[in-house]
């Protein structure tokens, strides 16, 4: 099956401001690389989720995928069409079919419209249905998203922040989409409300086939969704695999603490492992070699010098870990082809 | 551990006045803490868990009347809780607070040393050399790398898990004994949470700490602390030590709260999700205020308030149902 959509090799580089004394000498010569070369694909029906932590790109790259962000170098595909290619009316096409959910619901509204009138808003503007049968449709898309109709005339302070995210995706769906970039949609509401919309999300990917790119630092809500997993360090992909093997099985040092990072009911500190040292460095000056290794508990020589380790096709995905490289007596006890 | 007890607090209630009447968004809630204990004190948000902290430092806010009762104690020592003279006064020197968003709380102006050393210089009238002294060894001992240096640093050049480090080190300035800590790790990516968690236990084996750890996520809970009340409506709807309450909760909203939570192995089962949300607190309920989305409820719980008593032995649950409950054993084990 043709793959929905197709990033090749993607870079997007937001520019640096320098001081003269540098852009004489050239140094430094590139801007901050938010998303670093990378490429994925995703066919339709299938629900992809990013991890890691702030700043590592998976927002930025959630963006480019929609088009909001031009990409530096590499290519978003939509469709078998470049996202740069298209023409005018193509990209108003293409909006309708692909869009985006913000992570603070109520932000990601206009305070001053109320919820009819912002799903009709986006029924004109993209002519989805004649004025005779918005009335109708307004509704048909609140039940969708289990919004009660009574609430159709309130405004987004009056609704809590769960209603606010209903709306934010009955508007997403509004114009027909197939493709949603989801950005961090539940870390602003309680676990109880994340669980309504976790099972919202889910119920809405079977019954119209949605295809999903779902951002979070919260691996139990992409564990519970998503078919494959994307792991991102300073804007590269580290490990990429199903769901289930990812989480049961992690290759990569970083995917493994990060895992041994979230807390668990029924456990307790002494059940833990340290957890990992440090923060990730800044992307404006990256560290040598695997840009991991400073915080790495299995760095050895190579990782500090030798470049990014390029990622390696394993049964069950990939992982780019200087430990997996072929040069390397394996690792006792990994299944490692 | 010692039984002592550090922190008493019985019937506080914070009263409002609002557009739409007098409401109760902390209702006859009563908290004792013990030496060097972690509390957690867990609730959705609105809950009132956060009000319940600020009350007890007198920081509630100023633009709304409230009016705020209760009998407390700190140290053996009763405070009159309407004196805004007392309050000040253990303000800092026996309770301190951290929140949730440290850079809203740290003066964007001001390198970090003079943020941590301000209530040294104000407080205990040090002079400058010396609480710049003490300010760097608090950095140290909060784990901020390379002190001296950093200590120039201006909030914007911090990450947030620093900022939060700073805003720890000048809650400790005064050297408090009891820390509330209201949602230290929300705003943290999980690898700096742990960081943050793991530096709150080793303050307070070091220096006997008491915490009171307001969150909303009952794993964290489960990792660091002793007790925990959950909070719904204002009130303590359960209480008791951690494996009690996580392990057998007794209470229906602890019970879905637990089932709520996304798993990281199990398989994708549909997750438990409570359905509507807290009642407003103009419009309570008769009886029990979680009987709307209880799948536990019966018809008497209408007439009936349930209050809070003892399921066995400290573990306490306001509902008419605790022992049953608490009897059927499947949250976990």
């Amino acid at each position: 099956m043709k793959p929905l959509l197709e990033v090749d090799h993607l870079v997007v580089e937001y520019p640096l401001q320098r001081g003269m004394a540098s852009w004489l000498q050239r140094k430094g010569a590139r801007g901050l690389l938010a998303v670093n070369g990378v490429s994925l694909s995703i066919p339709k029906g299938h629900a992809v989720g990013v991890v890691g932590e702030s700043g590592c790109g998976k927002s930025t790259l959630g963006r480019a995928m929609l088009g909001l962000e031009k990409a530096s170098e590499g290519t978003v595909g939509f469709d078998a069409k470049a996202l740069g290619r298209l023409s005018a009316g193509e990209l108003t096409a293409f909006r309708r079919r692909a869009q985006m959910i913000f992570q603070d619901p109520v932000g990601a509204l206009n305070p001053r419209l109320s919820v009819r009138q912002m799903l009709s808003e986006v029924i004109r503007v993209h002519r989805i249905r004649e004025r005779a049968d918005e009335e109708h449709y307004v509704k048909e898309l609140a039940a969708k998203v289990g919004l009660s109709e009574d609430l159709l005339d309130r405004k987004p302070r009056s609704l809590s922040g769960g209603q606010c995210q209903r709306v934010g995706i009955a508007r997403a769906l509004a114009t027909g989409a197939e493709f949603l970039v989801a950005d961090e949609p539940t870390s602003a509401l309680d676990v109880s409300v994340q669980a309504q919309i976790m099972n919202l999300f889910k119920r809405l990917k079977e019954e119209l086939d949605l295809t999903l790119l779902f951002i979070s630092h919260d691996l139990g809500v992409v564990r519970y969704l998503c078919d494959t997993v994307l792991v991102m360090y300073l804007g590269r992909i580290v490990e990429r695999g199903p769901a289930e093997r990812v989480f049961a099985d992690p290759k990569h040092p970083y995917t493994r603490a990060l895992m041994a990072s979230i807390p668990h009911v029924g456990e307790t500190t002494s059940d833990l492992p340290k957890p990992v040292k440090g923060e990730p460095p800044s992307p404006i000056n990256p560290p040598t070699g695997c840009p991991f290794h400073p915080r790495c508990d299995r760095a050895f020589e190579d990782c500090k010098r030798a470049p990014f380790p390029e990622e390696r096709v394993l049964e069950n995905g990939t992982v780019a870990c200087h430990l997996y490289s072929s040069q390397r007596p394996r690792p006792k006890g990994r299944g490692l082809r | 551990m010692s039984t002592d007890k550090l922190l008493s607090v019985h019937n506080l209630c914070v009263e409002l006045s609002t557009a739409q009447g007098r409401i109760r968004p902390v209702d006859d809630v009563s908290i004792d803490l013990r030496r060097g204990e972690v509390m957690g004190l867990v609730g959705e948000s609105g809950s009132g868990k956060s009000l319940t902290c600020r009350a007890l430092m007198g920081l509630l806010p100023g633009n709304v009347t409230s009016n705020v009762t209760a009998a407390l104690e700190v140290d053996g020592e009763h405070i009159d809780i309407s004196s805004t003279k007392a309050l000040r006064r253990i303000r800092g020197r026996e309770i301190a607070m951290i929140f949730q968003n440290p850079s809203s709380y740290l003066d964007p102006l001001m390198p970090v040393w003079r943020q941590i050393a301000e209530p040294l210089l104000s407080r205990e009238g040090l002079g400058r050399g010396e609480a710049r002294a003490q300010a760097v060894a608090l950095m140290r001992k909060v784990g901020i790398p390379d002190p001296p240096n950093n200590a120039r640093a201006y909030p914007h050049q911090l990450s947030g898990g620093m900022k939060q480090r700073v805003m720890i080190a000048a809650a400790l300035a005064c050297k408090p004994k009891v820390l509330i800590a209201d949602e230290p790790t929300t705003a943290l990516d999980v690898t700096v949470q742990m960081q943050i968690l793991r530096l709150l236990l080793d303050l307070r084996k070091e220096s006997g700490l008491s915490i009171i750890l307001v969150t909303h996520d009952l794993a964290v809970v489960s990792m660091v602390c002793d007790s925990v009340n959950v909070m719904y409506c204002g009130r303590i709807v359960e209480h008791g030590e951690r494996n009690d309450v996580l392990g057998t909760p007794a209470h229906p909203y602890t019970k879905a709260l637990l089932s709520s939570e996304p798993s990281l192995l199990g398989e994708g089962e549909e997750l438990k999700a409570i359905s509507g949300q807290l009642p407003p607190l103009n419009k309570l309920p008769s009886g029990c205020r979680y009987r709307s989305r209880c799948e536990f409820v019966l018809e008497r719980c209408a007439d009936q308030d349930p209050e809070l008593r003892a399921v066995h032995g400290a573990h306490l649950a306001a509902c008419l149902r605790c022992e049953e409950l608490a009897g059927r054993n499947e949250a976990l084990a």
